[in-house]
């Protein structure tokens, strides 16, 4: 809500500064959000007053002004504008002021001229997107006085009671005498009506609510012989601080009261409504209305409109309707004030995505029990600005409002939640400024009743909280948290998280964070287990299923790199999978702590590409044996030193002939291997791309605790190469398992060196190289030991493995 | 004693011995100094020093001096012996001096080729900064739990009271998903999980990914967030009031200066919003929401709130590592764009 310092203060009568005015509405818990100077911040803009405007010799557009904006000579300033005229009260900008979008005002010459200042327009300053021209003020104003500072108002959703000037300035007045050395005081529009027809309103228009729960409160006056008409210069101005357009006097008035009192109105046609009555009623379905803004709406049962005797004349607390609008041949005005439930009014508001500032104030809140002050204020303003008479008497529908009780404040309490040490008379103090009433008090328990403006406020904590923003929590002192038991040492599954990724940084991975929905056909790719989950309203359709899998997400990431002509891909990402596993009717308790989801945290790395990382190293395409290396590596890290290998070939996603798994203890531990071409080249990736997933929850379970050191070998080593010829099938850990067999326990280490598939080898064979380390733990080997060890598991490979010594 | 004088009193055999070696001396040094490498000084040195050198045939030379001579004759080829040495073991070494030097020349580098700079990895912005306030507040004693991210209406909204009417309960504001549930919108509903199942006294911080109907420049559908919380039989403001301080405190040095200013939502009241002021920017930044827990939210998670009161409080973890890192542009922080990342 924009709101005028210059406004605000015609109600609040205070000694604090506007600098420190802004602060306490942030204090109060209405936070300024932004903020346009009008001079009163910065005093460099005032009220002047034109004294001459006179055309300039060979300028058509151009004239020079004569500007009384201080006690000294009149400023000289240059001016394009067509609508001003001697006389004006204008805002002057001096050197120095600075504009919404930064512009400084810096001396310059205009034909010839310097002049001593800038006239402003209201769009120059910030006011209004739509003025032309330099911005008229009224008349009243006091020369050379700066003329106003515009605050947007955040006003949070539990305080439409906030949302007028009235309601910051009730705020501000509690605030303010909490703070030293200042006083404020409230001083409140004048709310007398002058009935001055002799008709009574009931002879000239009828209210009938049909729709009671929807509209319990409706009252209306009836003010004849307008003549419709701008309103007056200062009600004009008024709304444009507020961020309105002005309109025409009648609508300004039910503008100008709302922005003043903080509740909505609305202004008919009276000889526009047939039968001369309205009726509060929901629409029928698919019954049509057309609103003012010119749109055609269809309507539901759900929704309130007011109609006279044959249609609905407006979309109840939202907007009016074209039939009945206000038009320059108005002469007598039905006044609406009513109370409208904020449910009903938010349903049709944002069905039909119509919000207004009506609708913004109803669908929040707005008092039930205090329409008659708004109407009577509208009504007389209405007189003075239209020239109308009121009819005798107010048209009134008043049903029942749950009355709110008396609360109960323990002053004990309400210190020991907010740390203070407050009197009962502090709080009565305090809560009496904000409209509250004390009803009785012994020092410790108080009960309070609250204002009807106040729908927030309920139960204690309610009143806890007014006191505590009106003292401020500047007040509060810190006090020490003592805890019971300051050691609580990481969960399992937080130190797999952390190891796993500092061992991939630690190789050059780099982690990425991807959505946790996906595009169903990037679901497709790798599925998942379990059921999947879709979301209901996906913003976008690449956001429509929750992932059943980390794969997708980094394969894209893969095609984003290669897009950017990044080739070496290396990323690793820790998040959940999800899918529903339990059937769909299974009975869940609202506070059953079990997820109602499968999420299954996953730790997951893609490699792809590869190329030359320095100009000494060569090409490099990572596959399979990269990816294998590093599910190694990350095992290790976990303090995994035994697990079992395992083909992978019933993963629909990976490689048949290039994945694997590994196990511990029966548990998949990493799942590992090449994405199956067919899925990279769905995505256009025509390179390798390898991946590997760890189940977290399994990692956690399994993963080793403190590393056991072994001794160094005392003795010496002895170390045998052999090159063997092999089938062409036979898998490197069958050979390494006999040569573990045979080599029994003289056999202290064995490693692959070497493999060789050339054409030099005959048909179907091939040649595995191996490096085996002979040591006994107790004594240095005699010779003889090795070579007959080393015979042994010779004769072993050959009789198991069909192993053949290269010659 | 005059030259002339010792010759008189010396046999021949000795003269002779001493004049030979006189002139071996100055001979030697010059052969030395001319010899061009390992080669030459080694035969050098066995012309001189070797079995059959000269110094050794003059050695033999003194069994025919007296023995009142011998030691005179002894001393001088000594000192002719070390002197040679010492000039043979000097020459090597100004010879492999020259040696190394003319190697190290060959050797030479451009030392201004890249080196070969291993591939370091990154942890995302996300995660650093998650580590970084989980450590803080680990080091203050809260312990760290975690709940789902797909939730059930009553304990995203319901539990936490926000009402049926609220509009965060929009289709345009949550995200739901089949069967009714909603993506939490908050990491608020770990508190109600951990109500429900812990005995106050605690002190907690949870992290994790939320979720908004939201997408634009400012907004990202996830995002994540930390929240923490505390209850006790005697938890006050001025309780979260120093927390919150030894946290920001912590992370932004111990000056930092800090604003609590009253606001509202749904699970605590009073509310408060916490900034930061930021000399740089020349404004306050909006760093925390916080609170004193409403007293029904304890209730819903079966706590007394007339025996207990409880402080809770949540960050944007992805809006304060754009701060900390200056990160213009959210999008980047899910782009996963390997330029990006690297930086961290």
């Amino acid at each position: 809500m924009r709101l005028s310092i210059r406004w605000l203060k015609n109600y609040l009568q205070t000694d604090l500064p506007v600098g420190k005015l802004l602060d306490a509405i942030t204090a109060c818990g209405l936070e300024v959000e932004e903020r346009i100077d009008l001079g009163m911040l910065s005093g460099k803009l005032v009220v002047g007053e034109l004294l001459n405007v006179e055309p300039i010799p060979g300028a058509e557009k151009i004239r020079l002004t004569a500007v009384q904006a201080d006690e000294g000579q009149p400023l000289k300033i240059v001016c394009g504008a067509q609508n001003i005229k001697t006389g004006q009260k204008v805002p002057v900008a001096r050197f120095g002021m600075t504009f919404p979008d930064g512009m400084v005002l810096k001396p310059r010459k205009i034909m010839g001229i310097e002049g001593q200042g800038m006239l402003c327009s209201a769009r120059e300053l910030g006011v209004s997107e739509e003025a032309e021209g330099i911005w008229i003020l009224p008349e009243d104003v006091e020369v050379g006085a700066p003329y106003d500072a515009l605050v947007e108002v955040g006003i949070t959703p539990n305080r439409p009671d906030a949302l007028s000037v009235i309601g910051v300035a009730r705020d501000l007045v509690a605030k303010i005498n909490t703070m030293k050395g200042f006083k404020a005081s409230l001083r409140m529009p004048d709310l007398h009506v002058n009935e001055s027809a002799t008709e009574k309103v009931e002879s000239a228009a009828r209210v009938s609510v049909v729709a009671k729960e929807d509209s319990p409160r409706y009252t209306a006056r009836v003010i004849k012989g307008v003549k419709v008409g701008p309103s007056p210069l200062w009600m004009q101005v008024a709304l444009q601080s507020a961020g309105m357009r002005p309109i025409n006097n009648i609508v300004d008035v039910t503008n100008f009261v709302m922005l003043e009192l903080g509740h909505p109105l609305h202004a008919f046609d009276l000889d526009r409504l047939a039968g001369n009555q309205v009726i509060v009623r929901h629409a029928t379905a698919g019954e049509v209305m057309q609103t003012l803004d010119g749109q055609e709406l269809k309507l539901q049962q759900t929704d309130l409109v007011i109609a006279d005797a044959q249609k609905p004349v407006a979309l109840a607390g939202i907007m009016g309707g074209a039939n009945s609008e206000i038009s320059d041949g108005t002469t007598n005005i039905l006044l609406e004030s009513a109370y409208f439930r904020p449910q009903t009014i938010r349903a049709t508001s944002k069905r039909l995505d119509k919000s207004t500032d009506s609708s913004y104030r109803f669908e929040r809140g707005t008092d039930a029990k205090r329409l008659t002050a708004s109407l009577n204020r509208a009504a007389q303003l209405i007189a003075e600005t239209g020239g109308g008479t009121i009819l005798r008497g107010v048209l009134e529908v008043v049903g029942a409002l749950p009355e709110k009780g008396s609360i109960k404040v323990r002053v004990s309490r309400l210190n020991h939640i907010l740390g203070l040490d407050l009197t009962a008379t502090n709080i009565t103090e305090v809560l009496t400024r904000l409209g509250f009433e004390v009803l009785r008090s012994d020092g410790e328990e108080m009960h309070v009743t609250v204002p009807s403006h106040r729908m927030d406020v309920s139960i204690e904590a309610d009143i806890i909280e007014e006191i505590a923003r009106i003292v401020g929590y500047d007040r509060i002192q810190e006090v020490p948290l003592t805890l019971p038991s300051a050691n609580h040492p990481p969960s399992r599954i937080d130190t797999a998280r952390a190891t796993l990724s500092d061992a991939a940084v630690a190789q050059g991975f780099c982690q990425a964070v991807n959505f946790s929905f996906i595009g169903e056909a990037d679901d497709a790719l790798a599925g998942g287990a379990g059921e999947l989950i879709r979301v209901k309203n996906p913003i976008t359709s690449d956001q429509g299923v929750m992932r059943r899998s980390l794969l997708p997400g980094l394969l894209r990431n893969v095609v984003h790199n290669f897009n950017q002509s990044l080739d070496d891909v290396a990323l690793f990402e820790i998040g959940h999978t999800y899918a529903f596993t339990e059937p769909k009717d299974a009975r869940r308790g609202e506070k059953d702590l079990k997820p109602v989801a499968q999420e299954t945290p996953f730790f997951a790395a893609i490699l792809a590409g590869g190329g030359k990382r320095s100009w000494r190293d060569k090409e490099h395409e990572f596959d399979f044996f990269d990816i294998k290396g590093f599910a190694e590596y990350f095992l290790s890290s976990l303090g995994l030193q035994k697990y079992l290998t395992e083909p992978v070939t019933d993963i629909p996603w990976l490689h048949p002939g290039r994945a694997a798994r590994f196990l511990v203890k029966g548990r998949i531990m990493v799942t590992f291997g090449e994405v199956h071409p067919s899925i990279t080249r769905q995505l256009d990736i025509r390179r390798r791309v390898c991946y590997l997933e760890i189940p977290l929850d399994d990692a956690a379970a399994e993963m080793g605790g403190d590393v056991k050191a072994r001794d160094i070998p005392r003795y010496p080593a002895v170390t045998r190469d052999i090159a063997l010829i092999v089938d062409r099938g036979a898998r490197s850990m069958d050979l390494e398992r006999t040569i573990r067999k045979a080599g029994k326990e003289l056999l202290a280490g064995v490693k692959l060196f070497d493999v060789y598939e050339g054409d030099k080898m005959e048909a179907g064979r091939k040649s595995l190289a191996f490096s085996l380390t002979y040591r006994a733990p107790d004594r240095t080997l005699k010779d003889q030991e090795v070579i007959d060890r080393h015979g042994e598991v010779l004769a072993a490979l050959q009789k198991e493995n069909n192993a053949t010594l290269r010659g | 004693m005059s030259s002339e004088e010792a010759t008189a009193q010396q046999s021949q055999s000795l003269v002779g011995l001493l004049a030979a070696l006189e002139s071996i001396g100055p001979a030697a040094q010059e052969a030395i100094a001319q010899a061009a490498d390992a080669k030459a000084l080694e035969d050098l040195r066995i012309e001189y020093l070797g079995k059959k050198g000269k110094l050794s045939e003059l050695n033999q030379r003194m069994g025919a001096l007296d023995a009142r001579e011998k030691p005179i004759a002894g001393k001088a080829l000594n000192l002719n012996k070390n002197a040679i040495t010492d000039l043979l073991r000097q020459r090597q070494e100004s010879l492999s001096a020259r040696e190394l030097d003319a190697r190290l020349a060959t050797e030479a580098v451009d030392v201004t080729l890249p080196g070969i700079r291993p591939q370091r990895g990154a942890l995302h912005p996300i995660a650093l900064m998650t580590r970084e306030i989980t450590s803080i507040f680990r080091s203050m004693g809260f312990q760290v739990e975690s709940g789902p991210e797909i939730e059930t209406e009553y304990m995203n909204f319901d539990s936490l009271n926000i009402p049926r009417e609220h509009p965060a309960r929009d289709m345009q504001d949550s995200l739901f998903v089949d069967r009714g549930y909603v993506l939490r919108t908050h990491t608020s509903p770990t508190q109600i999980r951990t109500y429900l199942k812990m005995k106050p006294p605690f002190a907690v911080i949870t992290t994790g990914k939320v979720y908004r109907h939201d997408s634009d420049a400012t907004h990202s559908p996830m995002f994540h967030q930390m929240e923490g919380f505390a209850v006790g039989e005697d938890i006050s403001f001025g309780h979260l009031k120093n927390v919150l301080y030894e946290f920001l405190r912590a992370l932004y040095g111990k000056d930092v200066k800090v604003q609590f200013r009253p606001s509202f939502f749904p699970f605590t009241e009073p509310s408060a919003e916490v900034d930061v002021w930021s000399e740089a920017r020349g404004c306050w930044l909006e760093v925390l929401g916080s609170g004193m827990i409403h007293p029904n939210v304890l209730r819903n998670g079966g706590i007394d709130p007339e025996k207990y009161s409880g402080f809770a409080f949540g960050l944007g973890i992805d809006r304060l590592a754009m701060l900390k890192y200056g990160i213009s542009d959210l999008r980047l922080l899910f782009e996963n764009d390997l330029r990006f990342l690297r930086q961290f």
